[in-house]
């Protein structure tokens, strides 16, 4: 087993009148364990120049086996260019549009979706220009199927 | 208009021979509506917690937490899933992880629905200005 923290901390001193600090901090664990995952992609770097939906963590298709363990996903738009945007969608629902700079880190449930065929929730990332947008991701998890060699 | 600043770090000296230590900020300008950092008690009905409310095309920033306590204050172990209304499932908390994550570009709200009993949820809202 491994140990891997992930620790978010959100400041502001002019949101509210009482400046908002919260901290928080998890070991990344195996679904209903306290083992830790084991398992990560790395984390990897991609540069796009189309605005075709891509699939960033592919579905797992027809295997019951991964469903319901434990994936955390962080993804990181890189660009300098305020009003280039992902959109990020999970199977088949938009979740979110990550702005440049902006970074999610979620957890990322596996069951099967809507798509049939036994598909579970790919996550999808399109960039909106296709001028060229640099991402940079990670996944850790316990467990994930990789695409079969043809 | 004010300044939201979320740090994320993600630390592992085991995962692979590679350490792991990186940290990733961003000072984010915000703007009403918000929420400051909140606690709510989550049932199993998911319509029920809605915590965000349906976006009109801005982007929010969204930040769960599972507290790992229910309503009485007693331990659980049970996992609390975040969901877009209609009861769509995008993720699971177990006691004490969070998520931090952009929502937007649709027209559906954020809500939490406990897998059974209740679930004390840490939750808060920013629009992206």
């Amino acid at each position: 087993m491994a140990t891997t923290t992930a620790a978010l901390t959100i400041s502001s001193s002019d949101l509210v009148g009482d400046a908002l600090s919260l901290s928080t901090s998890k070991e990344l664990h195996k679904a209903d364990t306290t083992i830790g995952v084991d398992q990560t992609s790395g984390i990897g770097c991609i540069y796009l120049t189309a605005t075709t939906n891509i699939d960033l963590f592919g579905a797992i298709v027809d295997t019951p086996a991964f469903e319901g363990k434990s994936h955390w996903v962080y993804i990181n738009n890189k660009s300098e260019t305020p009003t280039e945007y992902a959109t990020i969608t999970i199977g088949d629902k938009v979740i979110g549009r990550l702005y440049a700079g902006d970074w999610m880190f979620m957890p990322w449930d596996t069951a099967e979706d809507t798509h049939g065929d036994n598909k579970h929730a790919d996550i999808e990332l399109a960039p909106s220009v296709a001028t060229g947008m640099s991402f940079e991701y990670a996944m850790f998890h316990e467990g994930f199927q990789l695409t079969t060699a043809v | 208009m004010a300044t939201l600043t979320p740090t994320l770090s993600l630390i592992s000296t085991d995962a692979t021979n590679d350490e792991l230590n990186f940290s990733v900020t961003k000072d984010l300008t915000i703007v009403a509506p918000y929420t400051g950092v909140a606690k709510t008690s989550v049932t199993t009905t998911g319509a029920n917690n809605i915590i965000q409310p349906a976006t009109d095309g801005q982007t929010y920033y969204v930040y769960v937490k599972h507290t790992g306590v229910d309503a009485s204050g007693s331990t659980v172990t049970t996992t609390l899933n975040i969901e877009l209304t209609g009861d769509v499932v995008i993720g699971k908390l177990a006691p004490n992880e969070f998520m931090f994550m952009p929502v937007g570009g649709h027209s559906l709200g954020v809500q939490l629905q406990a897998s059974s009993g209740t679930i004390v949820a840490e939750y808060a809202y920013f629009t992206r200005g």
